[in-house]
């Protein structure tokens, strides 16, 4: 049977709570509800961006799909279900136990942002490509060298390099041997959290071309996450934006991109600075304030301390994604009206 | 005491030949290798650059903040009010800094004191620099907090910086930078740590101030050329330690000179051209000890050719107010 047509992954009302200690028992004070409730499915072969500030929640999204939350926090409490389309049918990854998960960590693989600290500096380029080989699969050794030669070449490093210690490169040839070992497996998906966010802007281009490349090569399916959203626009199928562990919209690049409806999406949008210097800033949203902090997340619509057009409503129903035409869904039910004119 | 360009602008601040260098692993690294550029009166200048270009090092030797050992500033001088600030003492230094020229940084939370309320660091600044009693310098401070958007600042005087958000804390740090009333404020990626509805806040306001405080200029230092468009009437391009590239911020955007400017705006990814494969720049920025002989940016320009490796161009001004280091443009002067 084709499985083209059902998505890659289906998640379905996640929700990620961390539990907060305090006190001089450190008991439970509280939970930070980092995801809460959120949908959406994964296509084969899209790249999905997702954006938000710091405290939104896309990085714990990206996380909860490759099944990492429960290893960097055992107490985390998890909700929802996240489907994987696989060849013996949909797996809920969400729970799945740690000695399943493996049969599918294959599958999943990531690129971080960070390319200083996410590679062991105690091993060889050879050695830290090789690892998921070693873990995943049951070739032999010269056919793991040969495989780690072949990803080295495909993503612009010379061979001799295989030998060399991480300190030896720098941060943009670093992010390079992350995303070989990210590719050593043969993936399908790709959760690539601020990938090029800590690189010079002269290298964060090259980083760029490079996982267009790849994805075309290899047929990739990207989870993108970053801040920065004109580099979320420019490799994005669809966007994704989130606002204090919910997704407040979603649609295609060019919708959400060019026509937000959401009003965070709409501020957030106005306030991205262009590089030109003739932009006009003067129809700007700005917004009042910081995001709230999602151990008090604000009743109703999370958005709506800041919200320019907020009413009472607000404060009772929590607004969920609907159409809002040509399958742009957005979390409000006031979206298309004006803010009060300024007086 | 200032002098005038040909345009009539004042130069409230010139740099002359300044070299910094920091002795790594028994080696000399030429952070800073010979800049020169003035700084005018009442004007928003931008200072771009990757890791390594030295225009952090640059405002830091201004300030005299070098650590030393391992730096030194080498030579040069930085003539302001008619003093070369290098040739200040130690204690008439720390007279000029805080209430002449003043600084911001990138992390706000590590730039100010966990154990003393916001109250106590922006009226220390004050206290340091004049003579005056407690409650003037309470009232200074709320005025310049409320300046800078702090709401209730009165209430807040009592603080501690753990209780402000990321960008209240880079309104106290401006807040604490502008409390002398400085002629110039260098800020060193005042938003690179902030989210992008927070940044807007912070620029748009650095932009008011700029624009409220007669005489006053400020020099943004950033990598992010977006920001500089954004806020800055006048871009200098540092790449390995050099001054590329001097324009008007249109100028600039226009029509960059210098390949590296170019290359840096090509691989800014533009609507016009998603998806489609960025021009970047080939390699990487070389680590400091490692910048080519002949033109810094050599090992990694597009339009390359022999002499470039050989010989270091000269930075030419090649119109008025517009300089550039580059064989390929000598002749356009």
């Amino acid at each position: 049977m084709s499985r083209d047509g059902r998505p890659l992954v289906s998640v379905r009302d996640l929700k990620v709570h961390f539990p907060v200690y305090g006190g001089v028992l450190r008991h439970k004070i509280g939970s930070v509800k980092a995801v809460d409730g959120v949908s959406f499915d994964l296509r084969r072969g899209e790249v999905l961006g997702l954006v938000g500030e710091s405290g939104s929640g896309k990085t714990t999204v990206g996380r909860a799909i490759a099944n990492l939350l429960r290893a960097m926090s055992p107490d985390v409490h998890l909700e929802g279900s996240i489907l994987l389309d696989t060849q013996d049918g949909p797996v809920d990854l969400n729970g799945l136990r740690r000695r399943d998960m493996n049969r599918h960590r294959a599958v999943i693989q990531l690129i971080f942002q960070d390319p200083y600290s996410s590679l062991n500096p105690r091993m060889t380029v050879q050695g830290l490509i090789e690892r998921p080989l070693k873990l995943h699969t049951t070739l032999s050794r010269q056919e793991r060298e040969e495989r780690v030669l072949g990803l080295l070449d495909r993503v612009g490093l010379q061979p001799e390099y295989a030998n060399r210690y991480p300190h030896e490169f720098s941060g943009g040839q670093r992010q390079r041997i992350g995303i070989a070992r990210a590719l050593a497996t043969r993936p399908v998906l790709i959760i690539a959290d601020e990938p090029v966010s800590a690189l010079d802007v002269s290298v964060q281009a090259q980083v760029i071309n490079l996982m267009q490349e790849l994805r075309a090569d290899f047929g990739l399916t990207y989870v993108f996450v970053a801040h920065d959203l004109s580099v979320v626009y420019h490799i994005s199928d669809r966007i994704a934006v989130m606002y204090l562990g919910n997704i407040v919209e979603l649609g295609t690049a060019e919708q959400v991109y060019k026509h937000p409806r959401h009003p965070y999406s709409k501020a957030l949008l106005s306030s991205v600075p262009m590089p030109d210097p003739r932009h006009d800033t003067s129809g700007r949203i700005r917004l009042e304030g910081d995001i709230p902090t999602p151990l008090a997340k604000p009743s109703g619509c999370g958005f709506r301390t800041r919200c320019p057009i907020a009413r009472a409503e607000c404060a009772r129903d929590a607004p969920f994604l609907e159409d809002v035409g040509d399958g742009q869904l957005v979390a409000c039910p006031y979206a298309d009206e004006e803010p009060p004119a300024a007086s | 005491m200032t002098s005038s360009t040909q345009d009539g602008a004042q130069k409230v601040l010139e740099v002359r030949n300044l070299h910094t260098c920091f002795d790594i692993e028994g080696e000399t690294a030429w952070a800073v290798a010979g800049v020169d550029f003035d700084v005018h009166a009442s004007e928003f200048l931008g200072i771009v650059g990757e890791s390594g270009s030295g225009k952090s090092v640059t405002a830091l030797s201004i300030l005299r903040l070098i650590p030393d050992p391992p730096g030194r500033i080498a030579q040069g001088s930085i003539l302001f009010q008619g003093r070369d600030l290098l040739k200040l003492s130690y204690a008439d230094m720390r007279k000029v800094r805080g209430r002449e020229i003043a600084m911001i940084f990138q992390e706000p939370m590590t730039s100010l004191n966990p154990v003393f309320t916001i109250g106590m660091q922006v009226t220390e600044m004050l206290r340091h620099h004049e003579r005056i009693s407690k409650e003037v310098a309470d009232e200074r401070a709320i005025e310049v907090l409320e300046r800078v958007g702090i709401p209730d600042a009165h209430k807040r005087m009592g603080d501690y910086p753990h209780q402000f958000s990321g960008g209240m804390r880079q309104r106290v740090m401006i807040a604490m930078a502008l409390v002398c009333d400085p002629a110039i404020l260098f800020a060193d990626e005042p938003t690179t740590a902030l989210d992008v509805t927070i940044q807007a806040q912070i620029l748009d306001l650095m932009k008011d101030l700029q624009a409220r405080r007669q005489g006053a200029a400020i020099v943004l230092i950033t990598h992010d050329l977006a920001v500089v468009a954004e806020t800055c009437q006048r871009v200098i391009v540092m790449y390995g330690g050099r001054i590329q590239e001097v324009a008007g911020i249109e100028q600039l955007f226009d029509q960059p000179l210098h390949p590296y400017t170019r290359g840096l705006l090509d691989s800014i990814p533009h609507e016009q051209n998603k998806g489609a494969p960025l021009r970047a720049i080939p390699g990487n920025v070389p680590g400091i000890l490692h910048f080519p002989s002949g033109c810094k940016f050599c090992s990694r320009c597009p339009d390359v050719f022999e002499r470039c490796k050989v010989e270091e161009p000269e930075l030419i001004e090649v119109r008025p107010g517009r300089m550039v280091r580059c064989h390929l443009t000598e002749d356009l002067a």
